[in-house]
């Protein structure tokens, strides 16, 4: 009667729930419990780990119970995923060695790529303009400590023993 | 009267001509922080703050007050407009905000906002004038014991932020809370769930999280109906409100004064609870139950009003106790030291035009605020028409400066994109983010709490009881739990029963 | 040297940054040889020629944050060049200072490190990076004190008397720390240790929800910095007891030492000074030592002398190198007497 992805929304999301609760639980399980009326650190993350576990658990138990169909996952926006994320991933790793300019310039980029209806056309006026506005508005204008232009972009940075040997 | 004399002194300080040139500046650069996702107002007024050094005492609080409630009021235009709450007080406020927005009717949540928190600004400033000294004193009657139940409280609330199901909300809530519990220990210095990483040793950000699992997770759930639609919202309808929207709000939004007004009094976090604590009484309360959660008004203008009196009644600990409830007082204490004054319970008798002239001008500001954000309403609401595929790159670079500048670390941008893929498998999976996030703010402050009453007690858990006002809010909050799971659990028997 | 500046010019607005050359071990290397070799002709006759970074380990608001950034508006006067205030809060101090420790040591990013600097080594065992070496001290910027206070009800007019309570009725009295390894939590566990009481520690996240609980009577003392008494003690709301240095201070010459008071032995100092990564030039730590002192003398900061209980003393690298040694060792003994190491 019902498919089988449907109904297993619920049931994947108590395994997640329970498997995030044993997570919470084993890093925990070394941390001094203590007594309810002397607490140890270990005390609220143990009791709430088990919590979360029964919580799961009971979900779990009610998906495979149910009889009526729900609503399913859907299609995954796997391009989305790994673009967004990914543009923000790398934000990360290379805002401070190539700066906020270059940076957000690839970040819009990526971004932009995520969606079904990127052009170029569209994505780098729109990736140039991000750039150059949030560079004047966050560096120039509020005076943020970010790098405009990092270290990775000059040639001292890959050829110190060139720009000093040229003194 | 003297109170009529003190107003008075307070009226001719805040209406010099320099005082509302600099009231202006720091509402406008507020509103303007507020809107910018991430960018909040502790960043904002510390690379502000060796510009005061040259400005007369009351010229630079006033900026700087200004610019904290400035950014409150532009905190909520990006929770309607894109879901994406830059600070704890407007998780709620994006929850039907941005419903409402995406059925077209952004104009009428924004100026509930606009006019709640005027409206809540007004009272609650008028409360600070009269009474602010006795009201510090009742803040002080708040111990750990108290502080407990109230977070009790607030948890108890915080399950009513779901409209889904009752047992999904509660994982999120416990979820929240382990998650809220990372970092170190305050009371053994122990580290939890840090695995040696210092940027874990004070916890995760909640700007990052909440940007990562709203903002972000609503975008890749966004580019997954793509194909369905390429612009936000189709058809604005009405930037005003309705008549009949107008009377819906009045009652949300009296109640919500009240809320935020008191709790914004207590330093250890009341002004964070005042939002959803007004937001489940409406839910419960209001004759248009079903509509929350898919954009009912009374869900925006009951948290924004209680969000907007808490943050002006929050002024009150700092302005009379000399105490600072957040890290935006802390730095306005700062900035009075620097200024040769001292903070304390003096400042009112000392410093009478400073202390008249900042509630003055807090009243000012927000009538500034109104007046310039009600304009403004057309040009955020024109926003939403600019096709999708162009407005949410820049709303990720903007996330990504935001997680960024908090601490000025690359390391919350890492957890800001972690909690972007957690919060789209929370979508996929049917989970409700809001009282995630509500379980991670009150999580430390419920344990740090309880483990400090229980070691001020020496172990004797009847404390909670035998304190007049923790047993009050336990009882509220169990009688709350009642009104909340009974309907369900009846739901579910006769469920059971038709089959 | 004319290619040099050009390359200056270029990346005016090059920062570099800590991480970096964790992650690029070998260049991070390079560039450091590269950097002794070729910076003193060129470089360092016109240091300062860009912005200075001042790390402050802490988030903006609170005491040290706020001396940073005076300091930082002074040397700026001083130096013809922007010094500016980077906040890196984390880790009780321990992020900051890591980034200050893998810097490039030119001398555009120094640490304002204070009491936690001290107490890091000995409290915590996972620190990642070698306080004794990685750091070029400039100067000591400030000494400083914690005040004790109690409630205006508190029946303890006196230190002695708060003792003799404590003896009798080991194990009753509550003090508040800002959290573990503050100033205000070592402060107290050192009067513990030396007048031989077992008062209990209530940890708090920072110095005000720990002076609202004072305020309300749920704990009975605490040990703070006079900036965020000092208008409690003016309107009479908290009553001080004693001060930690060694000597009585000239904001409140009447209150005496807890030396004085009944504690033989008992000194607490809280300091804030400025350090550069190691392997700075010479030069550069000189001129950014002249600049410190001439930051110390200003009007601006002068006013923190009553406000803040600060004491400005002129001094050389070598004496913040000596002041902090024995603050060092003072805290590691205190961390072993008492049990304090985090696990």
């Amino acid at each position: 009667m019902q498919d089988p992805i449907e109904k297993s929304r619920d049931l994947v999301g108590g395994v997640v729930v329970m498997a995030l609760g044993a997570g919470f639980l084993l890093s925990a399980r070394a941390l001094p419990f203590g007594s309810s009326g002397k607490m140890g650190p270990g005390y609220f993350p143990i009791i709430l780990s088990v919590i979360l576990i029964a919580l799961g658990g009971a979900l779990a138990i009610a998906a495979l119970r149910r009889s009526s169909s729900e609503g399913s996952f859907g299609h995954i926006a796997w391009r989305g995923v790994l673009l967004v994320v990914g543009a923000v991933i790398f934000f990360g790793l290379a805002m401070e060695g190539l700066g906020l300019a270059p940076a957000l310039f690839a970040v819009v980029l990526a971004a932009a790529a995520a969606s079904r209806y990127a052009r170029v056309r569209t994505g780098l006026p729109l990736a140039i303009g991000l750039a150059a506005f949030c560079s004047l508005l966050f560096i120039k204008a509020l005076g943020m400590p970010m790098p405009l232009v990092g270290p990775w972009l000059s040639t001292e940075f890959w050829w110190p023993a060139a720009s000093s040997s040229l003194q | 009267m003297e109170l009529f004399s003190d107003l008075a002194l307070g009226v001719s300080t805040a209406l010099s001509p320099f005082n509302l040139l600099y009231c202006f500046i720091g509402v406008l650069l507020g509103t303007a922080i507020g809107v910018l996702p991430g960018l909040g107002p502790v960043a904002t007024i510390a690379m502000l703050l060796p510009l005061t050094f040259g400005l007369d005492p009351v010229s630079a609080l006033i900026m700087l007050a200004g610019i904290y409630y400035g950014a409150q009021y532009g905190g909520s235009t990006t929770a309607i407009l894109i879901n994406l709450p830059g600070e704890s007080s407007s998780v709620v406020t994006a929850i039907d905000g941005y419903q409402m927005a995406k059925k077209g009717r952004a104009g009428a949540a924004l100026a509930t906002a606009a006019l709640g928190s005027f409206f809540a600004g007004t009272v609650a400033t008028i409360l600070l004038a009269l009474a602010a000294p006795p009201l510090a004193a009742v803040a002080l009657k708040f111990g750990p014991t108290e502080y407990f139940s109230l977070m009790v409280l607030g948890l108890v609330a915080s399950v009513a932020l779901a409209s889904g199901s009752l047992l999904k909300a509660f994982i999120m809530i416990v979820l929240g809370l382990l998650l809220g519990l990372v970092g170190t220990d305050i009371e053994s210095g122990a580290q939890r769930f840090t695995f040696d990483t210092p940027e874990l040793m004070d916890g995760m950000n909640f700007v990052a999280l909440s940007m990562g699992v709203f903002g972000l997770g609503e975008i890749l759930r966004n580019l997954e109906h793509e194909q369905t639609r390429s612009v936000m919202v189709k058809r604005v309808s009405g930037l005003m409100l309705s008549k009949e929207e107008f009377k819906r709000i009045i009652g949300p939004v009296l109640r919500g004064t009240t809320i935020g007004s008191v709790l914004g009094i207590l330093p250890g976090g009341g002004a964070m609870l005042s939002s959803f604590a007004a937001y489940a009484l409406e839910k419960k309360s209001s004759p248009n139950k079903a509509e929350f959660g898919q954009g009912a008004i009374e869900g925006v203008a009951a948290p924004e009003a209680a969000n907007n009196a808490g943050a002006q009644t929050s002024f009150i600990p700092m302005l009379t106790l000399g105490i600072p409830s957040n890290s935006v007082m802390a730095l306005m204490i700062g900035a009075m030291i620097i200024q040769g004054i001292t903070p304390g319970p003096n400042v009112i008798t000392d410093e009478p035009t400073l202390f008249w002239g900042m509630i003055v001008s807090m009243w000012i500001g927000n009538l500034m605020l109104v007046l310039l954000n009600l304009p403004l309403i057309g040009l955020w609401v024109r926003m939403l028409t600019i096709p999708y595929h162009l407005l949410f790159p820049a709303i990720i670079a903007f996330c990504c400066i935001g997680a960024y500048s908090v601490n000025n670390s690359t390391f919350d941008v890492f957890i800001m994109a972690t909690f972007g893929l957690i919060g789209y498998g929370l979508i996929k999976l049917d989970f409700e983010p809001a009282p995630l996030l509500l379980g991670f703010i009150l999580g430390p402050m419920l344990e740090e709490n309880l483990r400090r009453a229980m070691l001020l007690s020496r172990g004797d858990p009847t404390v909670f009881v035998t304190h007049p006002i923790s047993l009050v809010m336990l009882l509220v909050a169990v009688i709350m739990l009642a009104v909340i799971v009974l309907p369900s659990i009846r739901a579910k028997r006769e469920e059971a029963f038709s089959e | 040297m004319k290619i040099s500046n050009r390359i200056f010019a270029l990346t005016g607005a090059v920062s570099t940054k800590g991480k970096l050359g964790a992650r690029v071990p070998t260049l991070a290397a390079i560039m450091a040889v590269a950097s002794i070799t070729a910076a003193p002709s060129a470089a360092l006759s016109e240091y300062p020629e860009k912005v200075i970074e001042i790390v402050v380990p802490f988030a903006p608001g609170g005491g040290t944050d706020t001396i940073a950034r005076v300091l930082a508006e002074e040397m700026t006067k001083g130096l013809g060049q922007s010094v500016i205030v980077d906040n890196r809060p984390g880790a009780s101090t321990m992020i900051g200072s890591k980034i200050v420790a893998e810097a490039d040591p030119d001398g555009y990013t120094l640490l304002m490190a204070s009491f936690a600097h001290a107490v890091n080594p000995s409290l915590n065992p996972n620190i990642q990076y070698d306080t004794a070496t990685a750091f070029a001290p400039i100067a000591l910027v400030a000494k400083s004190y914690n005040i004790l206070v109690v409630n205006q009800d508190s029946p303890f007019k006196t230190v002695e008397e708060l003792i003799t309570y404590a003896k009798e009725h080991p194990g009753e009295l509550n003090y508040g720390s800002f959290g573990n390894g503050t100033s205000a939590h070592l402060s107290a566990e050192l009067f513990n240790h030396l007048a031989g009481t077992d008062i209990t520690h209530v940890s708090y996240k920072g110095a005000a929800p720990a002076l609202t609980d004072l305020l309300g009577g749920q704990i009975q003392m605490v040990f703070t910095s006079v900036a965020s008494v000092a208008g409690q003690i003016s309107s009479g709301a908290l009553r001080p007891l004693a001060v930690t240095s060694a000597e009585r201070s000239a904001a409140f010459p009447d209150l005496p030492t807890i030396a004085e008071a009944g504690v033989p032995g008992y000194v607490s100092d809280a300091w804030y000074g400025l350090y550069a990564p190691a392997g700075t030039p010479q030069e550069v730590i000189g001129v950014l030592n002249a600049s410190v002192q001439k930051a110390i003398g200003s009007e601006a900061l002068k006013k923190f002398e009553k406000s803040e209980g600060l004491i400005f003393e002129p001094g050389t690298p070598e004496d913040l190198a000596a002041f902090v040694k024995i603050q060092e060792d003072r805290w590691s003994e205190v961390a072993k007497a008492q049990g304090l190491s985090v696990e």
